[in-house]
């Protein structure tokens, strides 16, 4: 039995994080299910096949129902010291995985936490866009003549006073003309 | 040609032949320590975190852990409930440090450790992972056999470190660290970036992993595609040297050495640490035990 054990986690040691198709992962497959029920999901890609090639944030527009605009910007870790990057990090991975996430009831449920955070603060948010600011990074001697600004994608628009979220704009807004508001 | 008997013996031979658990438990105490720190960065932050209000709201979680354990599936959808089993995750860290009840504080650890992380897993690093597996592993080790309160309630010496166990999740866990390594630069050959020498420069620019800026005078041509193939060249010699008595000192130095710049320069949560502490696995038994004093050379 101990074998038996054995030679299934090493399987599953080696053949998990192989590219698709590749012989050992397939015979992972069949366990698969039991490997994600207990935790046991791994991927050692560690800034591999390659890092990312741009700096990305997540950045938000909070408008209030005075009117008023507040702009949110990431978290950077270079300013804190030792100890606050650890305390930090876990929640600047969660705003990089939103920033590239298209789970609605994830999004959602931030732009919710985000409103509640705004009212216990004293604000009346009305709505609320968030978006995902990147900066291209060019190594050294391969930069382009012109700079390059920072691109913004909206990723999703929560009206706080009608709890409507989508993703992007809101259908009632899509005549409107001009830029997005995140972008501007 | 090989003879099943060789390939059994030889079998045999790595994953039973009885060994002294001292390294093992030694990795124990500095790994209980490890994951008690880890908890207690993630406290002030508990209801954030894994909470019913905080990043990832309950009805988001309900709909994508279906296939996860977690023990938060079965309590109420409040914040009492993830401080419940922060808390037992702490006791049994503290208790797998000791060493009391080994085996079950481990299993409670494990448990404890996956219903956070499932509860969560967009918060999640890379020392979060090689924690839960280690912590898998660590459930069939014979971890608790020496240094522990545990020998000392079954009336052995608390230094006794001649006792010889059958090692076999101790190999597991050996193959799983250098495992790390070797996929790792399974991966890093596919990119174009590391194979040009370029891709160290990437992540020390960027916000999300930058700790500290990387002095000018260090960031040129020539240093950087130094860096990054002296990554590839270190991971690669760590993921293999380790299974060479003659080897597995000097390769786990310079494992060290990346681990110390790395969190220098990137911040990787505990990646590191964890990484670094899980190189005791691959120290000798006997030379842990002089180095410890209990036993001379």
């Amino acid at each position: 039995m101990v074998d038996l054990f054995i030679i299934w986690f090493l399987l599953i040691c080696i053949g998990y994080d192989l590219p698709r198709g590749h012989l050992l992962k397939e015979l992972t497959k069949p366990f698969n299910r039991l490997v994600r029920y207990i935790g046991l999901t791994h991927s050692w890609q560690l800034f591999a096949p390659n890092p990312p090639t741009a700096s990305t944030k997540l950045v938000g527009l909070i408008f209030m129902q005075n009117g008023e605009t507040i702009r949110w910007g990431g978290r950077f870790l270079t300013r804190h010291s030792w100890l606050q990057c650890w305390l930090l990090t876990r929640h600047r991975k969660f705003e990089t995985n939103i920033a590239f996430t298209r789970n609605q009831d994830l999004l959602q449920g931030y732009c919710e936490l985000l409103t509640r955070r705004y009212r216990a603060a004293g604000f009346e948010p009305a709505r609320i866009e968030l978006g995902r600011a990147q900066t291209k990074l060019f190594y050294p001697g391969t930069e382009p003549e012109e700079p390059v600004s920072e691109e913004r994608t909206l990723i999703c628009t929560y009206v706080v006073t009608t709890q409507e979220f989508c993703l992007g704009v809101p259908a009632s807004e899509t005549d409107e003309p001009g830029p997005l508001k995140i972008a501007a | 040609m090989l003879t099943f008997d060789q390939v059994t013996t030889a079998w045999n031979t790595f994953f039973h032949q009885p060994e002294s658990a001292l390294s093992l438990a030694v990795f124990r105490i500095v790994w209980g320590a490890l994951l008690i720190f880890n908890a207690m960065l993630m406290r002030k932050d508990l209801a954030l975190l894994f909470g019913p209000e905080g990043y990832h709201p309950t009805a988001a979680f309900k709909k994508e852990q279906k296939f996860k354990f977690s023990l938060l599936n079965y309590l109420p959808s409040t914040n009492r409930s993830v401080y419940l089993i922060w808390t037992l995750y702490v006791i049994a860290a503290l208790t797998l440090l000791c060493g009391f009840y080994t085996r079950t504080s481990s299993v409670i650890v494990f448990v404890t450790m996956i219903s956070l992380h499932h509860r969560n897993c967009y918060v999640l690093s890379g020392g979060d992972i090689v924690q839960r597996l280690l912590g898998f592993l660590l459930i069939f080790s014979p971890a608790g056999a020496v240094l522990s309160v545990d020998c000392v309630l079954a009336g052995r010496e608390f230094w006794e470190a001649d006792l010889k166990f059958d090692p076999w999740a101790w190999r597991l866990v050996q193959i799983q660290i250098s495992m790390v390594y070797l996929r790792s630069i399974f991966w890093k050959m596919k990119g174009k970036l590391w194979r040009n020498g370029t891709a160290v420069w990437f992540p020390i620019q960027q916000d999300e992993f930058s700790r500290a800026r990387v002095p000018e005078l260090l960031v040129n041509r020539f240093t950087i595609p130094f860096v990054t193939w002296s990554v590839m060249v270190v991971q690669l010699t760590v993921g293999t040297g380790v299974w060479f008595d003659e080897l597995v000192y000097p390769v786990l130095l310079a494992g060290v050495a990346m681990h110390v710049m790395l969190d220098i320069f990137l911040n990787l949560q505990l990646f590191s640490w964890t990484m670094v502490a899980s190189y005791l696995l691959f120290i000798q038994p006997h030379d842990l035990s002089v180095w410890l004093g209990l036993t001379t050379v």
